[in-house]
């Protein structure tokens, strides 16, 4: 009787692989010998991978589609002597800086031109022997500068130009904004987090189940030789797929919930003036997917090294 | 050739309990054929546990085949028991499984091919007279038939050692001495097999060694060939 290392050979491989086939085919009959227990399962891990991923989508889609919203933008106003060619100079000049996406001209025609037409008070300015209004750049920052302090500082650098008179930035409504962003940002993190552990808890109990179930069997295959490897090997199948099914699960939640969401976002898409869309995409979904079969097979491996050492035969 | 199992002060003792094995000192030759008796509670079970390595001892040496197994790391003993076969009282029997299954089990488990796996059972379940009810569930067969599909199932790897605990404990006379046949057939074929059992008359019956435990020491060995 001797004590050998296993050869990886060939047949060695499809040995390992008819393994694995019959591990999975164990896995799937423990699921569908009790269907109850593990569609429970299932339904508990979906909502837990659910609810913050709800919260993180919605989150992204009011961050993306609102950063684009008027209200990020700055108002050069310039000096009254600034001509035309000056005033194109400075914008093309403007828009080599990184920070900028791009500026929009409006001469001092064009303002007055705007202000007549939304004003009302045509009569009026046709008596002025002047055009008091000066021209403006609109200044549209580049979509990642999503920080007040970071607009502030392109602000500053814009009004130390000589060419301009004054800068307006909406600072107390973009610090509103971006705060209560960065707020639910941080709470869907925090509810992510929660329901990872909850995810893991769940795989402990529905496998804390299976070993309680197969008792038996798991000490008669001790018996017989079987290593740890061996009796986990279903049992990380079966975890995997619950995970799997668990977060396709998840993602029709949130497709159903999206559905219920969207008629309130189209008021706050009124508000702002710009689209507001919850799209749950193919790459969400796999990410999605990835997650819970990762997690499900982590926790399964935590979970059963303890709930295993305990079995002997 | 070193003996297949040496026992060399060899101890066990339970946490919180009296020592169930105490010094036992006992060489098995290869190929030999042995018999532990004594009462309840002597250290049948538990030096057979020791030797599965289904227990730890917690003094002395226990050697198998010259390597030494107190020192053997736990990941290293499932690759030991595939080299042993094992049978209890109780049959530990797999009843969500047929009695093919159960023998396959731990052909399946080295990783054999199906093929090889249909033909060792097959011979196995030939070997104790059951390959008609290879589908049949164990519930439906008697305690001895059981016991036989438990034989198989132990024999089926082809251990060196084969271990049985008081495996004739639920069954008549006429099926005791039966599956006592067929630990002497294996026997006859070059595998070590050593037996627990208190049914005296059965073991002097067949007159090979019988090593007399009580109160977990080792008190009297002897042929009687």
């Amino acid at each position: 009787m001797k004590l050998q290392a296993p050869n990886l050979s060939r047949e060695h491989l499809l040995s390992w692989l008819h393994q694995h086939r019959l591990a999975l085919k164990t896995a799937i009959n423990h699921m569908l010998s009790n269907p109850v227990s593990t569609l429970l399962t299932i339904l508990a891990i979906a909502i837990a991978l659910a609810l913050p991923s709800t919260i993180f989508l919605t989150v992204n889609a009011i961050s993306s589609n609102l950063g684009d919203h008027d209200g990020r933008q700055l108002t050069a106003f310039m000096k009254l002597h600034i001509d035309g060619k000056q005033l194109h100079t400075l914008a093309t000049e403007l828009e080599k800086n990184p920070k900028i996406d791009h500026v929009d001209v409006i001469t001092r025609a064009e303002s007055l031109e705007n202000f007549r037409q939304s004003s009302g008070m045509e009569d009026i300015i046709e008596l002025l022997p002047d055009n008091p209004l000066p021209a403006v750049l609109v200044i549209h920052p580049d979509g990642k500068l999503d920080r007040v302090e970071t607009l502030q500082r392109l602000k500053q650098q814009v009004e130390s130009m000589t060419e301009v008179a004054s800068v307006a930035l909406n600072q107390e409504w973009m610090s509103t904004l971006f705060a209560t962003l960065h707020a639910i940002e941080r709470f869907a993190l925090m509810t992510a987090l929660l329901f990872a552990f909850l995810v893991a808890l769940v795989i402990y109990n529905g496998l804390r189940i299976e070993v309680l179930r197969h008792r038996n069997e798991i000490e008669v295959i001790k018996l017989v030789g079987g290593s740890d490897h061996y009796i986990q090997r279903p049992f990380h199948y079966h975890a995997i797929m619950l995970g799997g099914l668990g977060a396709l699960f998840a993602a029709l939640l949130v497709a159903i919930a999206f559905m219920g969401l969207r008629p309130h976002l189209s008021e706050l898409s009124r508000l702002y003036g710009t689209p507001l869309s919850l799209e749950l995409g193919i790459n969400f979904i796999f990410t999605l997917f990835l997650l819970g079969v990762i997690l499900s097979l982590l926790s399964a491996r935590i979970s059963l090294n303890s709930l295993l050492k305990g079995i002997q035969p | 050739m070193p003996p297949i199992i040496e026992c060399r002060h060899l101890g066990k003792r339970y946490a919180g309990s009296q020592e169930a094995l105490l010094d036992v000192n006992l060489q098995i030759q290869r190929g030999e054929l042995a018999f532990l008796t004594g009462h309840s509670g002597a250290g049948k079970s538990t030096l057979l546990k020791l030797i599965a390595l289904i227990e730890r001892p917690t003094r002395g040496s226990l050697k198998i085949n010259g390597h030494e197994m107190t020192r053997l790391p736990d990941i290293g003993i499932p690759r030991y028991r595939q080299k042993l076969g094992i049978i209890f009282q109780d049959h530990r029997l797999l009843t969500d499984r047929n009695v093919f299954e159960n023998v396959a089990l731990p052909l399946r488990i080295t990783g054999l091919d199906e093929r090889t796996i249909s033909r060792r059972v097959r011979a196995a379940l030939d070997k104790v007279g059951l390959l008609k009810r290879e589908n049949s569930n164990p519930r439906s067969l008697s305690a001895g038939q059981q016991q036989r599909v438990g034989i198989a199932r132990a024999v089926v790897n082809k251990p060196a050692i084969l271990l049985a605990d008081e495996p004739t404990g639920n069954l008549d006379p006429e099926l005791s001495a039966e599956i006592m046949r067929l630990f002497v057939d294996f026997n006859q074929v070059g595998v070590t097999v050593l037996i627990a059992s208190h049914d005296q008359s059965l073991i002097y019956h067949f007159g090979k060694r019988i090593i007399v435990l009580d109160k977990g020491q080792l008190v009297e060995e002897y042929d009687r060939v």
